[in-house]
């Protein structure tokens, strides 16, 4: 039975993705006119193109998995272990607190997405055969993608193919730890454990803490003995066994879907998605304002787009300012962590000493300091989805000047980071006798401004031009992520770049100039077309 | 005043929503659009309103006999489900209105005024429009038009939803605004388009068709519509 639920999942699941490829592929300049829109009829290609989909998920997974593992294991393993003996001893240990203590994070049970709403609630499967086939599948499966990932990481850090297979067997009952926890303590207590966010903070830090601090100190729990004996192994097997024969017997999955598959959250009604979109995250809330504040001449000098945007700013001051104060406080406490680690250790600030070199490191953290993305979010939910059905908002003219007071007032707040930053990074240089000259000082202080205008501009060029938000949900404009991902990718790229060479710096700022003027002539060019409620 | 719309067609790939629509609106009058649903009555508004391209076709609006292509700046929409930036209040959603749309306004009227207009009093004014209830935003989305006065008004199902007396309130309004309009009022409500409209056309299979004028008022008239409707859809 488990069998067929988890076929008819799959033909469901691949129907939907197929869909949402080919809408997206005709959504290819010129290449996507290829496909009629009969397309969506034709279920011999729709099969394949699912199978092709499919297969894609799984590199995708995997590639997944091994970006997990090389961001979270391998690069912390390279960086805070210099000798090749303790290297896989480090990645041991990282590896069984982040399997063990992790899998306490999630639950697969207490999730609820899309696909489980379609199926339990809309096709009315058994909720039981559902979770428990899913996530069977999903236990095993994760073998399949681990063990490429585990075999190839073993041989990188001085293990054997052996000891990575071997890891690999362990994999499903570590998975299953987790679940067995989230439910026992379920069943107890009628509390959903992982919803807690108390919880959830204190298993990620101890988590954290176990995984990488032991290893920090060079002293990383000598599991390789243990790990590998068959007795591990065998328990490991019977920890799976357990795990499976528990999920099995528990029976309170109709209870549970009760309460996590609420109709509401699932609607394919536009208004209400919408509702729930802007209450994620871009919310206003109407008791938030006062009469006076409502009834104000404060923007009465204020005309047009001006206006508009000036009220905009100010409603929205919950979800725009205070992302603001937050990384003020973390330049601040940085700042005062750096003077205190500087106290105890003289060399701590010697890596500020030439400032053209570290530059690049900040091009990521401008990305991490840089509001953007959000703003738009809200721009277009609370006000963009209504005023684009008036043609006059429309017009390219108004396009443009909105784009403009929009730019002006995102890189003004980005701008307010932007000169926290470098009053701290400078005044730090002063405090240490960095040796800085002015000329260095103003170069750096300059840079940092360009890329925060550089942020700023990207995700405004973004919204503008590939409008990634629809009304429906789950429907993201690829190229959008693409672009995004991209530079996201070379910023983090950046941040890798231990010691770079002078010219690094210029290339990177000469980029970004380019990159600022291209998005800027793309906007005139073409936003008054691409901005529009799709 | 003369809105011409010549051959506009407009299809989804194969399936052809609009197929030749051609049709002269004159102004003084309101004209119901009667279609079933998914007959194209919003393509046909979106194609006017410049939402959306027609593939092919012309519209042209006639002035003064001085013939011009309808820009979407002549053109008022009221959409189905009124559309209102909720993170305004009323008051400043037409002042920035009034702002951005000052070239086009003649009248001498201030914001509080329009608002009397309307019947919405001092204290809803100074509320953020998310808090409106639907009669409400309906009454200020025809109000953007009745202060920029385009010469095409376009109402996709306006009526539908509204409680009786802001129903009977807009109507009233439309009555009063027709002299120096053309107005287009999409419905699938027979009775209301018999109601309030002067002319009734029909959307079927991708045509436009005015009902004689003679047969509106006619005890058979309902019938007579249904026949037109069926029969067409399934010629």
């Amino acid at each position: 039975m488990m069998i067929q639920t988890q076929r008819n999942i799959f033909h469901i699941m691949a129907s939907e993705n197929a869909n949402w490829f080919i809408y997206y592929f005709k959504r290819i300049p010129f290449l996507g006119k290829i496909l009629p829109d009969s397309i969506y009829g034709n279920i011999t290609l729709k099969k394949r193109v699912a199978v092709l989909a499919a297969i894609a998920g799984i590199f995708g997974k995997i590639f997944g998995k091994a970006f997990f593992a090389g961001l979270s294991m391998v690069a912390p393993v390279f960086f805070m272990e210099k000798s090749p003996s303790l290297r896989y001893a480090a990645f041991l240990h990282i590896f069984l607190m982040i399997s063990l203590i992790g899998s306490l994070l999630t639950s697969f049970v207490f999730e609820a997405d899309r696909n489980r709403y379609i199926c339990i609630r809309l096709m009315h499967m058994n909720p039981k055969t559902y979770i428990v086939s899913t996530l069977l599948f999903d236990v095993l499966t994760d073998v399949l993608y681990m063990l490429p990932v585990l075999l190839l990481v073993s041989v990188l850090l001085g293990g054997t193919l052996r000891q990575g297979l071997l890891l690999t067997a362990l994999v499903p009952g570590l998975n299953l730890f987790g679940e067995i926890f989230h439910l026992y303590f379920y069943s107890k207590r009628k509390v959903m454990l992982c919803k807690k966010a108390a919880f959830e903070i204190a298993i990620g830090v101890l988590c954290l803490a176990a995984a990488y601090v032991p290893p920090i100190f060079h002293r990383p729990l000598a599991l390789g003995g243990i790990l590998f004996s068959p007795a591990c192994i065998l328990a490991g097997f019977a920890l799976l066994a357990a795990g499976v024969i528990y999920v099995i017997k528990f029976n309170e999955y109709h209870e549970i879907t009760a309460q996590t598959l609420k109709s509401a959250n699932f609607m394919i009604d536009k208004s209400r998605i919408i509702g729930e979109a802007r209450f994620s995250d871009v919310a206003m809330r109407e008791k938030e304002f006062t009469r006076e504040e409502l009834n104000s001449n404060r923007y009465a000098g204020k005309k047009g787009f001006a206006y508009l945007n000036a009220i905009f700013f100010e409603r929205h001051k919950r979800i725009l300012v205070r992302p603001i104060l937050f990384r003020l406080c973390i330049v601040a406490v940085i700042f005062a962590a750096c003077v205190i680690a500087s106290f105890f250790l003289p060399d701590f600030l010697e890596p500020l000493s030439s400032p053209a070199k570290i530059l690049p490191v900040f091009v990521f953290l401008m990305y991490l300091a840089s509001i953007g993305e959000r703003v738009c979010k809200a721009m277009f939910y609370n006000c963009d989805i209504s005023l684009l059905r008036y043609s006059f908002y429309r017009d390219k003219k108004a396009v443009l000047s909105n784009f403009k007071v929009r730019l002006f007032r995102v890189a003004g707040l980005n701008f307010i980071v932007a000169f926290a930053i470098s009053a701290a990074v400078v005044g730090l240089a002063l405090i240490y006798h960095l040796n800085w000259s002015m000329g260095d000082s103003l170069f750096f202080v300059l840079t940092i401004f360009l890329l925060s205008l550089f942020f700023s501009v990207h995700h405004l060029f973004l919204y503008y031009v590939f409008q990634p938000y629809t009304t429906e949900l789950g429907m993201k404009n690829p190229f959008y992520s693409i672009i995004n991902t991209v530079v996201y990718l070379l910023s983090y790229l950046c941040l890798q770049i231990k010691s770079a060479p002078s010219y690094f710096t210029m290339l990177v700022l000469i980029s970004t100039i380019l990159y600022i003027v291209t998005a800027l002539i793309l906007v005139r060019k073409y936003a008054w077309k691409t901005f529009r409620v799709k | 005043m003369q809105l011409e719309l010549k051959k506009i067609k407009k299809s989804f790939d194969s399936k052809q929503v609009l197929k030749e629509v051609t049709f002269t609106f004159e102004k003084g009058k309101i004209y119901g659009l009667l279609g079933r649903n998914g007959a194209g009555k919003t393509t046909l508004f979106n194609c006017l309103s410049g939402e959306m391209q027609p593939d092919e076709g012309e519209t042209a609006l006639i002035q003064d006999g001085r013939s011009g292509v309808l820009k979407p700046d002549d053109i008022g929409y009221v959409f189905a489900t009124p559309i209102l930036p909720e993170f305004l209040t009323g008051y400043e959603f037409l002042k920035f209105y009034m702002d951005i749309n000052k070239e086009h306004i003649i009248s001498e009227y201030t914001v509080d005024d329009y608002f009397d207009l309307i019947q919405i009093g001092p204290d809803d004014r100074h509320r953020l429009i998310k808090g409106y209830s639907h009669g409400m935003k309906n009454k200020m989305q025809m109000l953007c038009f009745i202060i920029s006065k385009p010469p095409v008004i376009l109402l996709d199902e306006p009526l539908t939803s509204l409680d009786v007396v802001v129903a009977l309130e807009i109507k009233k309004l439309l009555r009063e605004m027709k002299q120096d309009h053309i107005i287009l009022f999409s419905t699938h409500i027979l009775q209301l388009a018999t109601d309030l409209c002067d002319e009734i056309v029909i959307l079927n299979d991708g045509r436009l068709e005015q009902v004689d004028h003679s047969i509106i008022g006619n005890p058979q008239f309902e019938e007579k519509i249904i026949h037109l409707l069926k029969d067409e859809n399934e010629a």
